[in-house]
C-alpha cells in the first residue's frame, strides 16, 4: 500500500498550476571539486526541477543530513571497500523508521564498471547504478526517472558498453582487467617487462613521477603491495599474457 | 586594450568531472575560450588549437615543454588532488576545489593580459 508520500514527487502541485515539485537531492561525494560543482550545476542548469538540500563528503554526515533535510534522492559516491556504503545505506533506512516519510531513492555514482560489484551494490538497497563516464543529462534523467518510481520496482544502470562485455570474474574479452584503465594496465605490462619508473616515463612520454602515481593507486586497487605482486595476479587473472611480456621487449629490442 | 581570450584545454576524465568543470569555467569565466579534448585526442588537440592552460589527467612531457600552463587532475586516497605547474612555480594541491583551479584560470588570464 502506498503512503502519502509515495507519490509526492510528481504529484504535489505549484498553486494548483500544475507544476512539479523539484526533486529534493542529497549529494555525497568524497570528490570536492566535483561535489561542490556538481551542485553548482543543478541547482543552476536544473533551478525548476531540483532543489540540492545538502552536500557532505561522508557517509556520517550523509546519514544526519538526510535525516535533517528528507531529500527524495541521495546521489552517493560509492568506493572499495563497500563497507561504508553498506553501513551508510543501512542507515539512511533506518534513520526513517517509525517517522512518516519514505527513506530517500539511492543513486550511487561511481567510477567502477565490475558487474560483480554492481550486483553487490544493488543488493545493498540503491535504486540506481550510474558510471561517472556517463553524462550529468544522463545523471539528472536517473534521478529524476528514480523519483517518480515510487515503489522502488524498477532498478537503472548506466555503465560503459565495453563493461558489459565483462566476464563474472571482471575480466575483458581483450583480456584487461576491470579494476585497472586503459593506461594502468599498459604501465602495469612495462612494469612485468621489467623495465623501471624513468623507462617506463620515457616510453609513455609521461614524468617518472606520474608512473609513480599510477603505480600507487593500481597496487591498493589490485589489493598488493608490490610490482612482483601486481604482475603476478595480473598473469594469473590473464590480463595480460607471457607472450604479450615477451612480444613487447622483442618489439623494443629491434 | 582589450585582452585576449586566454584558452583552456579540458581533458578531464570521466565525463562527469569534464562537464561539471567545463560547465563552471563557461558559467564563472565567461571571457574565456574553452576547448574539449579526450586523453586520446589531447595531443593533437594542444598542438592545434595552441591552449594557455591544460587541464587534464595526464599531461606528457613534450606538451609541459611548450611553456604553457598546466593542471593535472588524479585521484589519490580518495581524494582528488591536483598538481599545477603555473608561471615557473609548481605545487600539488591536496583535494583540489573548483575555486584552485578557476584560479589557474586567473592566473593564464594574467600571464596572457602582461604578454599583451
Amino acid at each position: 500500500m502506498k503512503s502519502d508520500d509515495d507519490d509526492r514527487s510528481m504529484e504535489e502541485t505549484d498553486g494548483g498550476r500544475g507544476q512539479q515539485r523539484r526533486v529534493k537531492v542529497l549529494l555525497a561525494d568524497d570528490h570536492t571539486m566535483f561535489r561542490e560543482g556538481l551542485a553548482g550545476l543543478l541547482a543552476s542548469s536544473y533551478v525548476d526541477e531540483v532543489e540540492v538540500v545538502g552536500k557532505t563528503n561522508t557517509g556520517e554526515e550523509a546519514v544526519a543530513l538526510a535525516q535533517q533535510t528528507d531529500p527524495d534522492v541521495l546521489i552517493m559516491q560509492v568506493d572499495k571497500p563497500l563497507k561504508q556504503a553498506k553501513d551508510t545505506l543501512k542507515q539512511i533506512r533506518e534513520g526513517r523508521e517509525g517517522s512518516s516519510s519514505t527513506p530517500p531513492k539511492v543513486v550511487i555514482l561511481t567510477m567502477f564498471e565490475d558487474p560483480k560489484l554492481v550486483r553487490k551494490i544493488m543488493e545493498l538497497g540503491a535504486n540506481a547504478y550510474i558510471h561517472k563516464s556517463a553524462s550529468v543529462e544522463e545523471l539528472f534523467a536517473t534521478v529524476r526517472i528514480t523519483a517518480l518510481d515510487a515503489e522502488g520496482e524498477h532498478a537503472i544502470v548506466a555503465m560503459p558498453q565495453e563493461a558489459l562485455e565483462l566476464s563474472e570474474d571482471g575480466i575483458g574479452k581483450d583480456g584487461a582487467g576491470s579494476v585497472l584503465s586503459r593506461r594502468e594496465l599498459q604501465i602495469l605490462l612495462l612494469t612485468a617487462r621489467g623495465m623501471s619508473n624513468s623507462k617506463i616515463g620515457n616510453q609513455l612520454s609521461i614524468t617518472e613521477g606520474t608512473v609513480k602515481r599510477h603505480l600507487a593507486n593500481i597496487y591498493p586497487k589490485m589489493g598488493v603491495s608490490s610490482r612482483g605482486k601486481a604482475v603476478r595476479m595480473a598473469l594469473e587473472n590473464e590480463w595480460f599474457t607471457i607472450r604479450e611480456i615477451e612480444a613487447a621487449i622483442d618489439k623494443e629490442e629491434a | 586594450m582589450a585582452v585576449g581570450a586566454v584558452r583552456v584545454l579540458v581533458a578531464i576524465e570521466p565525463r562527469m568531472y569534464q562537464e561539471v568543470l567545463t560547465f563552471h569555467i563557461r558559467q564563472q569565466r565567461p571571457r574565456s575560450e574553452v576547448v574539449l579534448a579526450s586523453a586520446q585526442t589531447l595531443e593533437a588537440e594542444a598542438k592545434q588549437t595552441r591552449p594557455h592552460l591544460i587541464l587534464a589527467n595526464e599531461v606528457s612531457v613534450s606538451l609541459k615543454e611548450m611553456g604553457l600552463y598546466w593542471v593535472e587532475v588524479h585521484s589519490s586516497d580518495e581524494l582528488l588532488n591536483a598538481t599545477i605547474s603555473a608561471d615557473g612555480y609548481s605545487a600539488t594541491i591536496p583535494d583540489v576545489s573548483l575555486q584552485d583551479l578557476l584560479a589557474v584560470v586567473d592566473k593564464a588570464e594574467e600571464q596572457l593580459a602582461n604578454e599583451e
